[in-house]
C-alpha cells in the first residue's frame, strides 16, 4: 500500500468512528485550493484530508475533524488516534509511528 | 470585506450573510469545506432567527433599530470562528497530539448559550493560557436577554449551560464563567412581526 492508499484507507476508517460527523482537509486553505485545481486540471484525485510524513523517527500522521456534541468531543477524539494508531500498526511500517495529530475543530 | 486578506475566516461571515439576504442557502460544498464555514453559518442562523423576533428597548423607549446591535454580534462572529490557539487533550502516549482548536470551542460556548431559551450571545473569550494543560481559564460572555426575563436568572442559566458544555467536552480548568448582560430586547408579538 503507498500512502496515498495508506492517507484514503486512514481517512476511511477515521469517518467510521462514532462521534467523527465529518474530516477536513489540513493543508491551509490557499494550498489546497490551487493544489487541487492543479489536480483536476490534470485529471487527478484530489488529495485525501489526512496527511501523511515520513521521516528517520516513523511516520506522521495529522488529521482534521468535526465531531458531534452527543458524546464527548475528547472521548471521540482519543478513539480516532486509537483507530489510526492500530491501522498504522496493522501496516508495520519498517520506522514506525512518530505521531499522530487530531484536531477537533468543529463540535456539533 | 477585506480583499487584501487571503484569509477566508475575515470574509466568510459577509459571504454567508449575502446568501442568507437574498434567501439562498449556501452551497454545501462551500459550508463543508471548513469548520470556520459552518461555525459561522450556524451563528449566523440563530442571530437572524433572533433578530426577527426583537424590539430593542433603549432610554427612549421602543425602537426596531437592531442593527448596530447585531453588527456587533458579526463583528465578533469574524474573529470567534477562527481556529485560534490549539487547547490540548490529554492522552497516556507521548506520540499522541491531541488537540481542540479555540474556534471550536468558543462555537460550543456560542451554541450552549444560544440554546438557553430569552438568551442570545453576542461575544465569547477564553482568558487564560489555555495552550498550557490545567491552565486556569475565565470564559467571559456578553450576551443579550428579552425583556421581562429576571437578568439573574437568565445569566444563572446561562453560566450552567456554557459550563456544562465545557465540562463534557473539553479539559479545560475552569476557573469562572463571567456572564455580562449587555442588552434587552423585546420580543415582537405576531402582528409587529408581520408588519416589519
Amino acid at each position: 500500500m503507498n500512502d496515498s492508499e495508506l492517507a484514503r484507507e486512514l481517512g476511511r476508517l477515521v469517518l467510521e468512528v462514532p462521534g467523527v460527523l465529518q474530516s477536513y482537509d489540513t493543508r491551509p486553505a490557499v494550498v489546497a485550493a490551487v493544489t487541487d485545481a492543479a489536480a483536476a486540471l490534470l485529471r487527478q484525485a484530489p488529495a485525501e484530508p489526512i496527511t501523511l510524513s515520513r521521516g528517520p523517527e516513523g511516520i506522521a500522521v495529522a488529521v482534521k475533524i468535526a465531531v458531534d456534541d452527543d458524546r464527548p468531543a475528547a472521548e471521540t477524539c482519543r478513539d480516532v488516534y486509537s483507530v489510526l494508531m492500530d491501522a498504522l500498526q496493522e501496516q508495520g511500517p519498517p520506522a514506525g509511528v512518530a505521531s499522530i495529530s487530531v484536531e477537533v475543530s468543529r463540535i456539533g | 470585506m477585506n480583499a487584501a486578506n487571503d484569509d477566508p475566516a475575515d470574509d466568510i461571515v459577509d459571504v454567508l450573510s449575502d446568501y442568507l439576504d437574498r434567501g439562498v442557502e449556501p452551497p454545501r460544498e462551500l459550508i463543508e469545506q471548513s469548520p470556520e464555514n459552518h461555525l459561522a453559518l450556524a451563528a449566523l442562523l440563530r442571530v437572524r432567527e433572533a433578530a426577527r423576533s426583537l424590539i430593542d428597548v433603549d432610554e427612549g423607549g421602543l425602537s426596531t433599530g437592531d442593527e448596530g446591535w447585531i453588527d456587533s454580534i458579526l463583528t465578533n462572529l469574524h474573529r470567534e470562528v477562527k481556529a485560534g490557539r490549539a487547547i490540548p487533550l490529554t492522552h497516556p502516549s507521548p506520540r499522541a497530539n491531541l488537540t481542540l482548536t479555540e474556534g471550536a470551542v468558543r462555537g460550543l460556548v456560542r451554541a450552549a448559550g444560544d440554546s438557553v431559551d430569552g438568551v442570545l450571545v453576542g461575544r465569547c473569550v477564553l482568558d487564560g493560557d489555555v495552550t498550557v494543560a490545567g491552565s486556569p481559564v475565565v470564559v467571559r460572555v456578553e450576551a443579550s436577554v428579552f425583556w421581562g426575563e429576571p437578568i439573574p436568572a437568565a445569566a444563572e442559566r446561562l453560566r450552567v449551560a456554557i459550563a456544562g458544555a465545557l465540562i463534557q467536552h473539553t479539559e479545560l480548568a475552569i476557573e469562572a464563567v463571567d456572564v455580562t448582560i449587555t442588552d434587552v430586547h423585546l420580543r415582537r408579538t405576531d402582528d409587529e412581526g408581520q408588519q416589519s
